[in-house]
This record gives structure tokens, C-alpha cells and sequence, in this order.
């Protein structure tokens, strides 16, 4: 009984739902925020996209003559679940909801695409022509970035393996632990590469300049979500911040990780300040400082510098550095 | 969506409306991402206004046809005021000419700026929008000084000019010329290296000199294409053949090529109004503003508006009213060479090439 209670907290509330949904709005606010500075604009109060979201589910939900009724709808609640699950997965500091290391790393790549899926299957459920472009586009951005995040992961699990059994882990949990350990991945100079890797995969995973090939407003009118209304669409916002937080603090947990403090809240505000400083970096200047790029240029740069650098990193740690 | 386009959808492999806020309607017949023909509509916005300026006496006309264009609300009255006063026979003062054309040159830039903020907003560069709009503001201060309006500035009348720069302002003029050609020459130097905006802009919505000819585009958008026309250069009207400017021309005739010769137009407006600040002539600035007697006749004005020549025919027949005037705007020459340069683009670029145009659909539309 209260296992099932402890697990129904960890969904609900820590780390799953509820611890989500508030650091992601945040995170995004907060990224908005940063860039109406760059651009010398006041910007909106932090707490925009939490109105935002608010006020989306109070709002109508239109659904397209031609769309796929139950697809339509059930998309952006698919790609939500699978964010949440995701967050379980991901260590903060020495909490973890698992004892013993789990090939959880696996989980996680699969789990990450789903959103992306998801907004390709709603994109298509509801008819549009536009969407017909944004998905196509979406699909390329997958392609694109899968394989240099792919080959981080493999580096770190080779690395923190190396020191525990001469082979390779899936565990976040080791990880985790390794660096608690020897310090902080990013102290290692052969894991930097590898960490510029995912730093420049974190803004087209998200969906924001100069990779937001998939949702382009000008270009295609917002293309998946375009006849998207009401709580629906407020779900894929919400997706979107959340998939911020997610993935900057995956981040955090692989790379910038360490012993931490003993209390869990004030490890959790170390790891959520990480994530911010992560999103600065890679989401919020990178967005101030470019223009959007052609779906063909991302594919090309993404099978270019991310992977050459992911894969410096994983020669380099194969070689024992 | 209604079901004449779905019929489309069915027939055609795939039709694709530009989401460009603007009321034209670019129907883009396209393969995947890449756009295999494209078909432009115009006329949403029709106000009649050719009409109704044969009704309205020539003061009237004046305060009519400024509100054309909002952005190019200093051209309108100016190429119509000419025609006027060439039908009228009237000698205008020269203070009056020097202070049109310092309006007229700070419209060109208020406008080439707009575009080129607007331009890096359809790419996605949403910091360089900000700080293009950001020193823009600059220059409607400006333009506030001179006249005491923002967008329609009212400083035409039939015989020269309706408000005066008297010493003081052209002193301040002056030094916000100076702040002004700081950022200019900045934008100039970011626009010109920025890297995401070359790989957006360069080799996009080509039109080549051979298909800018043979359609007859004009203004700053054939001289990215190496059409070499400028009608304050080729027949000078008002004053222009006193300053000293040079007219950018740029042989690429892509998207990119249309960005500099916008940059590079601003800075030789910012040169023509400084030799006209310095060389103000003195004495009246107009022929008083009583309602002009204009014999029967005709004119066609030329001017070389921010967009390109906008031309106005103007008919009387003695009396008070206009007998028929008649306005050729440039968005709709260059609107017609959007089919041309769209063909196998990306969607991607769609907004961005028909806006490269610098389209201005209330002049196309009036």
C-alpha cells in the first residue's frame, strides 16, 4: 500500500506531473524573459506562458471537419505522458526513484522522440495543408538530431562504464554516481565536445530558433498546430515547456552533476538553476543571435558539426581519455 | 476550409496559401517543400480612391491621395502637387522643393529601414527586427520634428511646402543625422556579415536581369537585379539634379542582393539630406495657400518613391475638380515578377520573397 502510494507521489507529484509542468513554465518564462532582454524589449512578466496555458483550457476546442477526431485529440496527451515519464527516469543529484542502475538511458531516447511523434500524428490528423509541411519538416528535424544525441549518450555510458566494469552503461543512476564520485562530466576535457554536442541538439529537440523548422509562424503558420485550439493546443504548449526543462535538465544530470547536499529540495533548486543557465546558453542566445534555418541546412549542420563533435568525443573515450 | 480549395487539393498535388500578413493571396502549387508554380491574386483592398478624387478640389486631392500608402504618404501628395503645378504652370520656390525632397528622402529611409527589420522578422532573426525598429524610431522622430506628424505629415501643398525648417530644428536635425548615420552604417556592417542571414537570403527568389527587363520591374527591386533606373538620376524633377548621390545598383537579383541595395540606398539618402540641410535655400517656402486656378490640361508626374516610380495622370478641365487623375504605383510592377522568382524555392522562403518586393498593397490596391 505505501508503495503504491509512494509511486502515485512520484507520478503526480515529484519528480513526474505537477513538478514538471511548474519548473517547464517557468523555464520558459524566464527564457522569454532573457530574450526580450537581448532584444531590447521589457518582455512579458515570467509567469506568461502559466497564463498562457491557463487561459487555453478555458477556451473552446475547435476540431476540423476532416481530422481524425480521437487522434486529434488523444496527440497532445501522448506526447505529455511521455515527458512526464521521462522526468521519472532523470536523477536530480543523489535522488533517484530506482535502488539499483536500470538500462534507463535506453528508455529515454525512445521516450524523448515520442512528443515529436506525437506532434506529427496530431500535425496529420488534422488535415491541413500546412501542417502537411510542418510534419514532413518535423520528420527531418527527428532524423537530424537523433543521431549526434544518440552518440552522446553512448560516449557518457562508455566513459562511466570504463570505471566501473571495463564496458558500457544505460544507467542514469551510475552515472549519476560516477560523477558524485570523480566530479562533474564537463571537468573531463575529453567529454566537452560531446557536451557542446548536446547543448547544440537541446534547441531543435525543443523547437526554438534558429531550428523551429517544424513550427515556422511565418513561414507555415505554426504548421502541426495550426488548427490546433483550446486545451489541446494549451497541452502542446505545455509540451514544449516542459520538453525546455526536460532536456536542459537532462543536461545537468549528465553533465554538470555531482555529490550534492543532503536535502532533495535544495539539490532539486541546484539542478532547476542549472537548467536555467543551460537554457540561457543553448536556447535563449542562440535564439537572440540567428535566423531560422531551411529544413535542408539544419539536416546538413546537425550531420556536420554536432555529430563530428559527439563522435570526437566517443574516439576519444573509446582510447581511454 | 472551404471546398472550392479542397477540390484544388484533389487536383493539384498540393496548393499552399503564403502566410504572409499582408492582403495578397499567393497560391503555391508545390512538390513537398518545393514550390513548382505559384499564382498571385491582388485587389483586397480597393478603396476607390481614383473616383473619388474627381470629386474633391485640388487642396482636398492632396489630403486624399496621402492617404494612399500610409508608409509612402509624403510620394503621393508630392507626385500629385507636381502634376499640378506643371498643368497650373506654377514656379515652385525653391525652399519649398528642398524642404519636399528632405521629406521625401526620410521617407525612403523610414521605409527602407521598416523593410529591412521586417525582412529579418520573416527569416526568423527577431533580435535584428527589434534593433532595425529600435534606431527607427530615430527617424520618425525626425520626421515629427519637421512636420508634427508620424505617418501622414501633411507637408505638401499645391505651390511647395505647408510648414517651414527654421534654424533651430535644423540644427537638431542635424544631430540626429549624426546618431542616425552611426546605427545605419552598423546595420549596414551586420546585415552585410551575418552569417544565418546569408545562408537565408543568398540564391533565393533569383530574378535574373533578363526576366527583370522582360517584365519591367523598377525601383529598388530591379536595381537588385541590375536594372539601372532611378528617375531622380535619369529625369530629375523637383531639385534632385542639384545633389550629389550615387544610385546603388547590384547585378545578383536575389533576396540578399535586395537587402543591400536597401542598406546602401539609406546611406545615400542620409547624404542627400544632409547637402540639403546645408544648402537650404533662403526665401519663401510656398505660393500661399489659396485654392490655385488650373487651366484645362494634362500631366504625368514622375517619382521615384521608396518602392520604385509611382506615376500620376492628372486630367482637369478648368474647374475646381479634378477631371480624372490616374495612379500608377510601383508594388504592382513588381508584384507581377513574384510568380517568377517563387518557382523552385522552398515554402520556406515564400513569405520572404514576395515581401523581398517590399510589397505595399494599399498603394496596389487604392
Amino acid at each position: 500500500m505505501n508503495n503504491i502510494l509512494q509511486f502515485l507521489f512520484y507520478i503526480l507529484i515529484f519528480p513526474g506531473f505537477a513538478f514538471c509542468v511548474v519548473a517547464g513554465l517557468l523555464i520558459a518564462g524566464i527564457d522569454r524573459k532573457l530574450v526580450a532582454r537581448m532584444q531590447k524589449r521589457i518582455g512579458p512578466p515570467i509567469l506568461q506562458p502559466t497564463y498562457d496555458f491557463l487561459k487555453l483550457l478555458g477556451k473552446e476546442t475547435i476540431i476540423p471537419r476532416h481530422a481524425a477526431r480521437k487522434v486529434y485529440l488523444a496527440a497532445p496527451v501522448v506526447g505529455l505522458l511521455s515527458l512526464v515519464t521521462v522526468s521519472l527516469f532523470i536523477p536530480i543529484f543523489n535522488f533517484s526513484i530506482f535502488d539499483k542502475p536500470v538500462a534507463d538511458l535506453i528508455v529515454i531516447i525512445y521516450l524523448l522522440t515520442i512528443p515529436g511523434v506525437a506532434l506529427i500524428i496530431g500535425g496529420s490528423a488534422s488535415g491541413s495543408p500546412y501542417a502537411g509541411v510542418g510534419i514532413s519538416r518535423e520528420m527531418v528535424a527527428i532524423l537530424s538530431y537523433e543521431l549526434p544525441l544518440v552518440i552522446v549518450l553512448l560516449t557518457i555510458g562508455r566513459k562511466v562504464g570504463m570505471a566501473l566494469d571495463g564496458n558500457i552503461t544505460f544507467s542514469l543512476k551510475a552515472i549519476v554516481d560516477y560523477q558524485a564520485q570523480y566530479g562533474p562530466m564537463i571537468a573531463q576535457w575529453s567529454m566537452i565536445p560531446a557536451a557542446i554536442a548536446l547543448l547544440l541538439v537541446i534547441p531543435c529537440k525543443v523547437g526554438s530558433l534558429p531550428f523551429d523548422i517544424a513550427e515556422a509562424e511565418i513561414e507555415i503558420c505554426e504548421g502541426p498546430l495550426v488548427e490546433y485550439s483550446g486545451p489541446p493546443l494549451g497541452i502542446f504548449k505545455l509540451n514544449h515547456a516542459i520538453k525546455m526543462f526536460i532536456m536542459t535538465s537532462l543536461f545537468v544530470t549528465l553533465f554538470l552533476s555531482g555529490a550534492g547536499t543532503n536535502f532533495v529540495a535544495l539539490n532539486v533548486l541546484i539542478q532547476f538553476a542549472l537548467a536555467v543557465v543551460v537554457t540561457f546558453i543553448s536556447i535563449s542566445v542562440l535564439k537572440a543571435i540567428t535566423a531560422r534555418l531551411r529544413v535542408e541546412q539544419t539536416f546538413k549542420f546537425y550531420w556536420t558539426y554536432p555529430t563530428a563533435l559527439a563522435l570526437l568525443s566517443l574516439v576519444l573515450v573509446w582510447l581511454g581519455l | 476550409m472551404n471546398r472550392r480549395l479542397n477540390n484544388e487539393l484533389r487536383n493539384t498535388n498540393r496548393t499552399v496559401s503564403s502566410s504572409l500578413e499582408e492582403p495578397i493571396h499567393a497560391k503555391l502549387y508545390t512538390e513537398g517543400e518545393i514550390i513548382k508554380d505559384a499564382e498571385v491574386f491582388i485587389g483586397y483592398n480597393h478603396r476607390g480612391i481614383e473616383k473619388l478624387a474627381t470629386q474633391k478640389n485640388f487642396i482636398q486631392t492632396l489630403a486624399l491621395v496621402e492617404r494612399v500608402c500610409g508608409i509612402c504618404s509624403h510620394s503621393h501628395p508630392f507626385t500629385y502637387a507636381m502634376a499640378i503645378e506643371n498643368i497650373a504652370q506654377m514656379e515652385v520656390p525653391k525652399r519649398g522643393q528642398y524642404i519636399r525632397v528632405i521629406m521625401a528622402e526620410l521617407e525612403r529611409l523610414h521605409s527602407h529601414t521598416l523593410w529591412l527589420g521586417l525582412a529579418c522578422h520573416l527569416i526568423g532573426f527577431d533580435s535584428m527586427f527589434m534593433h532595425i525598429w529600435d534606431f527607427r524610431e530615430k527617424i520618425m522622430d525626425i520626421l515629427e520634428e519637421i512636420s508634427g506628424n508620424r505617418v501622414n505629415y501633411g507637408m505638401i501643398i499645391i505651390g511647395g511646402s505647408r510648414r517651414d525648417i527654421n534654424d533651430d530644428m535644423r540644427r537638431k536635425v542635424n544631430e540626429m543625422l549624426d546618431s542616425l548615420e552611426v546605427d545605419i552604417i552598423k546595420m549596414r556592417d551586420m546585415l552585410l556579415a551575418d552569417k544565418t542571414i546569408a545562408m537565408r537570403t543568398k540564391n533565393v527568389g533569383v530574378l535574373p536581369y533578363e526576366d527583370a527587363i522582360r517584365i519591367g520591374t523598377i525601383g529598388p527591386h530591379g536595381r537588385a537585379s541590375g536594372v539601372n533606373v532611378d528617375v531622380r538620376k535619369d529625369a530629375p524633377y523637383s531639385c534632385y539634379d542639384e545633389f550629389d548621390f550615387e544610385v546603388p545598383v547590384v547585378q545578383d537579383g536575389d533576396v540578399f542582393a535586395r537587402v543591400v541595395i536597401r542598406v546602401l540606398e539609406s546611406v545615400e539618402s542620409i547624404k542627400i539630406i544632409r547637402q540639403a540641410l546645408e544648402n537650404l535655400p533662403e526665401g519663401p517656402i510656398n505660393l500661399g495657400n489659396k485654392l490655385p486656378k488650373v487651366p484645362a490640361g494634362e500631366f504625368t508626374a514622375r517619382h521615384e518613391a521608396p518602392r520604385g516610380e509611382v506615376i500620376y495622370y492628372v486630367n482637369t478641365d478648368g474647374g475646381q475638380t479634378n477631371y480624372r487623375i490616374s495612379i500608377h504605383v510601383p508594388t504592382f510592377k513588381t508584384a507581377s515578377t513574384v510568380p517568377f522568382m517563387l518557382k523552385n524555392n522552398t515554402i520556406a522562403d515564400a513569405g520572404l520573397i514576395i515581401a523581398s518586393i517590399d510589397p505595399c498593397f494599399s498603394c496596389l490596391d487604392r
